[in-house]
């Protein structure tokens, strides 16, 4: 399967839940107001400060934001233990039950709850997992960079070190990137083969990624840089709204949101290209969750939560039990 | 032939620079480019200025703060100053070989080491000497040295790295006597701190003559700009460098310099209309206010060069501002020094026409932090290098009075600044809409994180960290000076600054000439804020405690008649009449303010009603609260404390407005805007799990 025929088969198969992309706002907007509400609470009495009052910016300036954090966080340790790491384990919780209600609607057309309970416990694993993956990374960029400063660290000039650190950035976000794709592939892996063995998973994901990593990575390129292309669109979008009347405020509000779906459609995008490309490269397992295929002379008798597999060149098609139509 | 000598020998010990030379250096050195040792004489030509008779000499050698673990310097830092970490193969030292009075006896032997701050026997950086005959009134002493000056690897202002040599405090610099009432001495005695890991110097002025010896392929550049002699010897190359007027010395010698140079044509670079302004606001003649040539030398890395013209135009901008505000900058040249990578430990530093800067490799056009270095190391040419304070006892006279004079100009020249967020050589964060930054708000910041560790006013090896020196040296400084700029207003602020910087230059002044010089030109008493901020360590805060708007209704009740009857009004009828009068309403309303922090400060309130009608008083802030009542046909609308925004050091701002409605565009903005953020920041970690 060419790349491109992945990509627009991903963006195909994305298009059609677009009930998805509501459920994933929702799910991300609720988890971010958990933060927003409390912070602007605190900011509170500023609301009644006069517009264009001498004391302020009139937007959220950098010596105003380190004044409003230097007085609601009294200490580093507190705010870390009461609110950062408990913030950071519900990001993880919910971004489990996410992907896996997502990846079960793209690949089995299920529903979202469905998919988020059945893979929870294989994603959190994976999830785990994947901390070894991102440290052996972190752990090379490390050593890159020392070694990058015991070769030109004592010298005269800083040239050769500054590239060196850029090099050694670059490939480290590559890296992540690799990384990052790796996983997205073993979610698939398991969720194609109904499969509870995470770590075969991530290392068979390994395998087939760098066995095909100028499909598997170039996958992950192109919908990288269609995401930086969304970026661009939306910074010209804001740059271009200065005022702070009510109308304005909303617009801002309504383009904002519009560019968090499209962050959303691409995170989808990266598991919809794994999805296509799994199926492609990878050779059928020898036992699926589908059992054997047989020939009969007619449709497949339908049952429950099963259904025949779509064309890979094709949009899915054909009806399922128990599962929503397309939107 | 002998008269026309002895003339020019005269004319040569006539007081020919800008003020008086106390203590003058003649000194040969040179430097071993391979041990990075320098072997110097000296000849230390001291005037006692005072009515004393003094009958010891004091020194500082400096550079033995880096001689081993020991030292009060290393004790005190750890090792390591301003990020730099001190390498522990390559210490710095200083020999005195030998010690006499010329054409008197040798009192090399008579040198012992001291230590009067802190006892610790280990440290060497101070020397004294017992005199054979001591120093009358008016009389002066010839003293000649050698000694041995051995550079650590670049660490704390000082060094070599590669073939880099940045030479600061590297001879034996002589105390300052203080005679009794001078600065605060309760009795003659001399003022010579040992080296401290948060101090900095002190020293008279005098003239300095000094013969440089470097290997044949250094470029030089020293205090004094231009050499006046240069002589080549084989494979080295003599430079003799003059100074007259000036605190200290320092050179560089790096063999790969890129050295440029250009004129600071002041008629060029101000204009007749900023000149003008500048005679309005200080009513002092044209004359006084133009500025003069300055020769700019610059000192660059290779890899730095195609940055020569933002050190320029910063460095033009600071003698520019510095001059129309505080008075031209006297000398006649200005060198800046581009410390190269691994040698950042020499950047950032000010001495006497010379200063080191620092830039590092495609430095980003929007990221300034090469143009607000050499602003603020030029800016210290006016605070603590003519107005010469001694940095040791009261750091915030020099370092906060510059970071002060550094922000307006870093605000008139550059405006806001973004972020410094760096990806593969460019800024990102205007491309990412990231707030943007200025100082003033930033010091204001600083002071908002810590208001009370220490006071503003101490010592330097006295306050509570190493942090609390830096935060009330210069960014609570800066904060109080923005704040008495705002208080007095710009214009008396300017002639303040600019009366006690030609009122101290080439003098010592301790912080009460400020503050006397505050309460002359201002005519006002400002002993508050300096008694409260500086020689104090109180918090500045003011808050709307509390806002009411009621409805006047008529009263019930007994009331008392004239003829002494009684009437009773009971609430059916007073409501009755409330009914009738129902046009023609008022409303009473009480402000309470309160004073939340412990320092006093006579405040405005602003109280604004849904009429536009506004009324302003005036609290002294002695008692812990205070209230307005007014009774007006209208409610209240908002209420203000400070409304000019005068009272930087107000550590909270959000609690000096109340407003009847809040702006709900702005809630929506900021709930927007943050709820975006979170969004953002949420999506992005679920991109790596």
């Amino acid at each position: 399967m060419k790349l491109t025929t992945a990509l627009s088969s991903a963006a195909r198969r994305v298009g059609m839940y677009k009930g998805l992309w509501a459920l994933l706002w929702f799910a991300f907007t609720a988890l971010s107001l958990i933060f927003a509400v409390p912070a602007v609470r605190s900011l509170g009495p500023l609301s009644r400060l006069p517009e264009a009052g001498p004391k302020y910016l009139p937007g959220l300036d950098l010596g105003f934001m380190v004044e409003w954090a230097m007085r609601i966080t009294p200490s580093a340790p507190g705010l870390l233990a009461s609110i950062v790491l408990p913030l950071i384990g519900v990001v993880v919780l919910v971004h489990v039950l996410v992907s896996g209600g997502a990846i079960y609607r793209l690949l089995h057309r299920g529903r979202v709850l469905d998919g988020a309970s059945l893979y929870f416990w294989r994603f959190i694993r994976l999830a785990l997992i994947s901390l070894l993956f991102y440290g052996v990374v972190l752990a090379l960029a490390a050593g890159g960079l020392r070694i990058a400063g015991k070769i030109w660290g004592e010298g005269m000039e800083a040239k050769p070190a500054i590239i060196g650190e850029w090099v050694i950035q670059a490939l480290s976000f590559l890296l992540l990137g690799l990384v990052a794709t790796i996983f997205d592939y073993a979610k698939v892996r398991l969720a194609v083969d109904g499969s509870r063995k995470t770590w075969r998973a991530a290392f068979a994901s390994a395998g087939l990624v760098f066995k095909n990593v100028g499909k598997t990575m170039g996958g992950w390129a192109a919908v990288t840089a269609m995401g930086v292309l969304f970026f661009v669109l939306w910074r010209a979008l804001e740059n271009a709204v200065l005022s702070r009347t009510i109308g304005a405020v909303v617009l801002l509000i309504v383009a904002q949101q519009l560019y968090v779906i499209s962050r959303i459609w691409i995170r989808l995008m990266y598991w919809g290209v794994a999805i296509e490309l799994d199926g492609a490269l990878r050779l059928p397992p020898e036992e699926t969750a589908l059992g054997p295929a047989e020939v009969l002379a007619g449709p497949p008798p339908m049952e429950s939560g099963t259904e025949a597999e779509p064309e890979v060149d094709e949009p899915s098609g054909g009806e399922a039990a128990n599962t929503d139509q397309p939107e | 032939m002998k008269a026309l000598l002895c003339m020019a020998l005269g004319g040569c010990l006539a007081w020919g620079g800008l003020t008086k030379p106390i203590a003058s250096y003649d000194i040969k050195a040179k430097l071993d480019g391979g041990t990075h040792a320098i072997t110097g004489s000296q000849t230390l030509t001291w005037v006692n200025d005072s009515p004393d008779t003094v009958g010891t000499l004091q020194f500082h050698l400096y550079m033995n703060a880096f001689k081993n673990s020991r030292s009060t310097f290393f004790q005190e830092s750890g090792g390591q100053l301003r990020g730099d970490q001190a390498d522990r193969s390559e210490w710095g030292w200083i020999d005195v070989k030998r010690m006499r009075v010329v054409g008197g006896e040798d009192l090399t032997k008579a040198v012992r080491f001291i230590q009067p701050d802190d006892g610790n026997k280990d440290d060497q950086t101070v020397i004294e000497v017992a005199l054979p005959e001591p120093v009358k009134p008016g009389a002066t002493i010839r003293v000649e040295m050698d000694f041995v000056t051995k550079l650590p690897k670049v660490f704390a202002r000082t060094g070599f790295h590669g073939d880099f040599h940045l030479v600061g405090q590297w001879f034996p610099k002589l105390g300052v006597w203080e005679t009794k009432g001078f600065r605060y001495s309760q009795q003659g005695a001399w003022n010579c701190h040992q080296f401290h890991a948060n101090s900095e110097f002190y020293a008279n002025f005098g003239d300095y003559r000094v013969e440089l010896t470097v290997p044949s392929p250094m470029v030089i550049g020293a205090t004094g700009g231009e050499p006046v002699a240069v002589r080549k010897n084989g494979a080295a190359t003599s430079y003799t460098f003059r100074q007259e007027s000036v605190t200290d010395f320092v050179w560089t010698a790096q063999p790969t310099y890129k050295r440029f140079e250009r004129m600071f044509v002041a008629d060029k670079q101000a204009t007749p209309a900023e000149i003008r302004e500048v005679v309005r606001v200080h009513g002092i003649s044209e004359a006084d206010a133009r500025l003069s040539d300055v020769k700019m030398i610059l000192l660059l890395q290779p890899e730095h060069a195609d940055q020569a013209e933002r050190h320029f135009k910063a460095a033009e901008s600071a003698i520019k501002w510095y001059g129309l505000w505080y008075g031209r900058y006297p000398f006649t040249t200005l060198t800046v020094v581009d410390p190269p990578h691994g040698g950042g430990g020499a950047g950032g530093m000010e001495y006497p026409t010379f200063i080191t800067a620092g830039t590092s490799w495609r430095m980003p056009a929007d990221m300034l932090g090469p143009e607000e270095v050499t602003v603020h190391e030029f800016g210290h040419q006016f605070w603590m290098q003519l107005v010469a304070t001694n940095e040791f006892e009261e750091s915030w006279l020099d370092e906060g009075f510059n970071s002060y004079s550094t922000a307006k100009v870093m605000q008139k020249v550059y405006g806001n600044w973004p972020a410094p967020l760096q990806v593969f050589g460019f800024n990102v964060s205007r491309w990412l809409g990231l707030p943007e930054m200025d100082d003033f708000r930033l010091s204001r910041a600083a002071n908002v994180a810590s208001p009370d560790d220490d006071s503003i006013q101490r010592r330097a090896w006295e306050y509570c960290n190493a942090s609390s020196y830096s935060m009330n040296s210069y960014p609570r400084t800066t904060t109080l000076l923005r704040m008495l700029e705002r208080v007095l207003g710009e214009d008396s602020m300017l002639r303040v600054m600019r009366t006690y910087q030609q009122r101290f230059r080439f003098k010592h002044p301790i912080s009460i000439d400020f503050v006397t010089v505050v309460n002359e030109v201002s005519g006002r008493s400002m002993n508050w804020m300096f008694d409260q901020f500086v020689f104090g360590n109180k918090v500045l805060d003011y808050s709307v405690a509390s806002v009411t708007s009621d409805e006047v209704t008529t009263p019930f009740g007994v009331f008392d008649q004239p003829g002494g009857d009684k009437k009773t009004v009971s609430s059916d009828d007073a409501e009755k009449q409330d009914e009738k009068s129902k046009g023609k309403k008022s409303y009473e309303t009480v402000v309470k303010i309160r004073r939340e922090g412990d320092a006093v400060a006579p405040v405005d309130v602003l109280v604004r009603f849904k009429d536009g009608s506004v009324e302003w008083r005036t609290w002294d802030g002695q008692y812990r609260w205070a209230k307005f009542t007014f009774v007006k046909p209208v409610e209240v609308e908002r209420v203000e404390i400070d409304p000019q925004g005068k009272y930087f050091m107000d550590v909270n701002w959000s609690n000096d407005v109340w407003k009847a409605k809040p702006d709900k565009a702005q809630v929506a903005r900021w709930l927007s805007t943050i709820l975006f953020y979170a969004q953002n920041a949420a999506i992005w970690a679920g991109a790596l799990l």
